[in-house]
């Protein structure tokens, strides 16, 4: 029996191993992943780290073409637990350099691991636009060059035609294919947002990947499992989800207006005159006004059905739209009207473009504009028509486009004369829309994100919007909130689950445990995860340490910390450059890394010990053509 | 200047935001009561709706919180209210 066999006899949850793919020698081989391993580092963002990690991932630049990609199953995917449908998909970033994991859901998900591995690694270069399809564990290649074009769901529906309905797909659109650095990666209208694995995917010819299998994983008590899924669902209907049922994340807008939190104008402003056209609440009574009209959806096996659709009159399909188009296309534009941002969220998620990168450098350059530091006389707060037509000019490298599609940070750096200081990201990734100067917990989440600005990564504004922290003042004591945000997180999503769920446990650690218990069969869970979530933060610094990161990466921009809010709740409110470096200081501390910020000895044993675990792998063995999509087979133009 | 007195109800704008919204029906009232937890009974005297799906006796339900004046988030149902503030109810998780 085959070692990588032997290993997958004794797990239940896990496959207990992983495919490498090498698009450039067209090759595949079978890696086993250890036991102590899958307890480490569970699964999604977790095991993901560690497989870059171990193939040395951070060696090399993220669209050089022996860059690493792994889009990673976890140990819930395929059980009854509500809203396990999720994968995370990891490599190193082109907009920041460092790791970057960005999390999709639904049957993709699903799909992908019933291939038989917990993980499928792409490494390489296709010498052409190329499908790499996974049939139940047998992988072949297939020529994609007649979708060059195509959006994801167009490719998606393509692919389906071509090799059976029963087959998921991720794919790139147009912003990745040319290598767009914010660009996406969707399956099923769901998207892998942050970070730009799309470009990734595209320097790798990788227009899709198509998956299908009947590979099922045993559970080690299947009837608690079942008992424990059945009582999540229930829950899940409750309170702790209401708002994501019934409004979605988009009545965030409403809310961080009111609070003074909600990023207007690049981060000039924290209100927003428009705030109540954009949100499209439904009135008190409950009824919608009539320009409104919006339909529910939730991605495969979720009970929560977060996804608030609204219908664009000219257009067949609606568009999901979420808080953070709301706000990244909306208001930090100064976009007013609200069909402008329905129709840029679609036109973003048609083109393969994240909305918060794609936005918030948008907004950026008006800023410039606005100054006199670019010569762009349209370029305005507020001018819809050209933030529609720039979205299609980045996604094709095309005209000023083509200047905006490098992120604000490499913008900046172009641009100079001062704007580096209200270019809003962190190491490159542009700020989500939670306003640092008055969540002081989330402005250090922000900075030491290794990720980036970031607010999946760190949920640090749970505490600025509770009583336990003054989001105006605080000093250390956010900290230690922040810490167990990110500890929190990074279970979450190498479990993975929904955070929309947080609510639901009264001890998130001890929730997690309780469903991880019945699949693995594994004791002494609650104590395991605290620290294992600690571990995985510390092997993802190490690949950023690895991958170049310096203490320098560790802040905010300047406007940030030097600049007044000017509006708002806050009016006045600011951050210091000081109390963000003892901030940050006393996060290190914290998380007992050196001064300098770097894991300490101890640390870096326990990580050293876990990398240079034997993982025995199969000869390697040639991947077959499977022929192309032919002309005839295309239904639609792109 | 208006001085809080603990033994005189103040008079305070109450904000409704998100889901508590569309219990409520409304989208702000105003309200005379001593303390939060006396405000939130009064509130749910008013509405048999608010009272059943957002309130657990004087408290909020989990998932709800509520911020006083847009800068403090307050959980404790004996906190004084003072004349004049506005006291916002909303949906506790601000993700998305």
């Amino acid at each position: 029996m085959r070692e990588v066999d032997r290993v997958a006899q004794v797990l239940t949850g896990y496959h207990g191993r992983y495919l490498r793919i090498d698009l450039s020698r067209q090759t595949v081989v079978e890696v086993t992943i250890p036991t102590n391993v899958l307890r480490e580092c569970i699964g999604g963002t977790g095991l993901g780290t560690w497989i870059l990690l171990r193939e040395k991932a951070w060696q090399f630049e993220a669209l050089d073409p022996r860059a690493t990609l792994a889009f990673v199953f976890s140990p819930l995917v395929g059980s009854p637990i509500t809203t396990s449908a999720k994968f995370a998909l990891l490599a190193r970033s082109p907009l920041t350099g460092r790791l970057n994991d960005s999390l999709s859901s639904s049957s993709f998900a699903i799909a992908g691991k019933r291939t038989g591995f917990d993980a499928i690694v792409v490494t390489g270069q296709a010498e052409s636009l190329s499908t790499v399809v996974v049939d139940d564990g047998q992988v072949s290649l297939l020529d994609a060059a007649n979708l060059q074009g195509y959006s994801a769901a167009q490719t998606e529906g393509e692919l389906k035609r071509r090799l059976g309905s029963e087959f998921r797909c991720a794919a790139i659109g147009r912003a990745g294919e040319n290598l767009v650095p914010f660009a996406t990666v969707s399956n099923e209208s769901r998207h892998a947002g942050r970070g730009g694995l799309g470009a990734v995917m595209g320097s790798k010819n990788l227009k899709a990947l198509a998956v299908s299998g009947r590979k099922r994983v045993a559970f080690h008590d299947s009837q608690q499992l079942h008992q424990l899924a059945k009582r999540l669902s229930e829950e899940s209907f409750g309170p702790a989800t209401e708002k994501y049922r019934e409004l979605g994340t988009i009545s965030n807008m409403l809310t961080f207006n009111r609070l003074g939190t909600l990023p207007t104008r690049n981060f000039q402003q924290t209100t927003f005159e428009a705030a109540g056209d954009l949100a499209g609440e439904p009135n008190p009574d409950g009824s919608q006004s009539d320009q409104v009209i919006r339909t529910r959806a939730s991605c495969a096996a979720c009970t929560i059905g977060c996804e608030h659709i609204f219908h664009i009159p000219d257009q067949a399909a609606g568009v999901r739209i979420e808080y953070e188009n709301l706000f990244s296309l909306g208001s930090l534009c100064g976009i007013t009207d609200p069909q402008v941002v329905w129709r840029a969220s679609a036109l973003c998620d048609e083109l393969g473009l994240d909305t918060i990168s794609a936005g918030a450098t948008i907004a950026f350059a008006m800023e410039c504009a606005e100054r006199g530091l670019l010569d762009e006389p349209a370029l305005r707060f507020g001018n819809g028509p050209l933030l529609l037509e720039l979205l299609t000019q980045i996604a094709d490298r095309e005209g000023l486009g083509a200047e905006l599609s490098q992120g604000s940070r490499r913008l900046a750096e172009q641009i100079g004369s001062g704007s580096e200081s209200f270019a809003p990201h962190v190491k490159g990734l542009e700020i989500p829309g939670y306003e640092p100067r008055v969540l002081r917990t989330m402005a250090l989440g922000f900075a030491v994100g290794t990720r980036g600005a970031d607010h999946n990564r760190s949920g640090a504004y749970e505490a600025d919007f509770s009583s336990r922290v003054d989001r105006l003042q605080a000093g250390t004591e956010v900290v230690p909130a922040a810490i167990a945000s990110e500890d929190e997180a990074v279970l979450m999503d190498s479990l993975i689950m929904c955070k929309f769920l947080r609510g639901v446990f009264p001890d998130r650690m001890a929730g997690m445990a309780e469903l991880l218990a019945p699949v693995t069969g594994w004791n002494g869970l609650p104590e395991d995860l605290t620290q294992c979530g600690k571990r995985l933060v510390d092997a993802r610094k190490h690949f950023n340490i690895l991958a170049g990161w310096d203490r320098s990466e560790d802040t905010l921009p300047k406007r940030f910390l030097d600049e007044l809010v000017p509006d708002g709740v806050g009016q006045g409110s600011s951050l210091t450059a000081g109390w963000m470096a003892e901030m940050v200081q006393a996060y290190y501390e914290a998380r007992g890394w050196t001064k300098e910020g770097l894991l300490n000895s101890e640390q870096q044993r326990v990580l050293d010990e876990l990398l240079s675990t034997e993982c025995p792998e199969t000869a390697p063995r040639a991947i077959p053509p499977r022929g192309s999509i032919e002309p005839g087979d295309v239904k639609e133009s792109p | 200047m208006c001085l809080s007195d603990q033994n005189q109800p103040a008079t305070v704008d109450v904000e409704f935001l998100g889901v508590a919204r569309s219990r409520m029906g409304r989208d702000k009232v105003s309200v005379a009561a001593r303390t939060l937890g006396e405000l939130l009974s009064r509130l749910g005297a008013q509405s048999p709706e608010f009272a059943r799906t957002c309130l657990d006796r004087s408290q909020l339900k989990p998932g709800l919180i509520a911020n006083i004046n847009g800068r403090e988030f307050v959980e404790d149902e004996s906190y004084v209210l003072k004349a004049g503030d506005c006291v916002i109810i909303l949906s506790a998780d601000a993700g998305g």
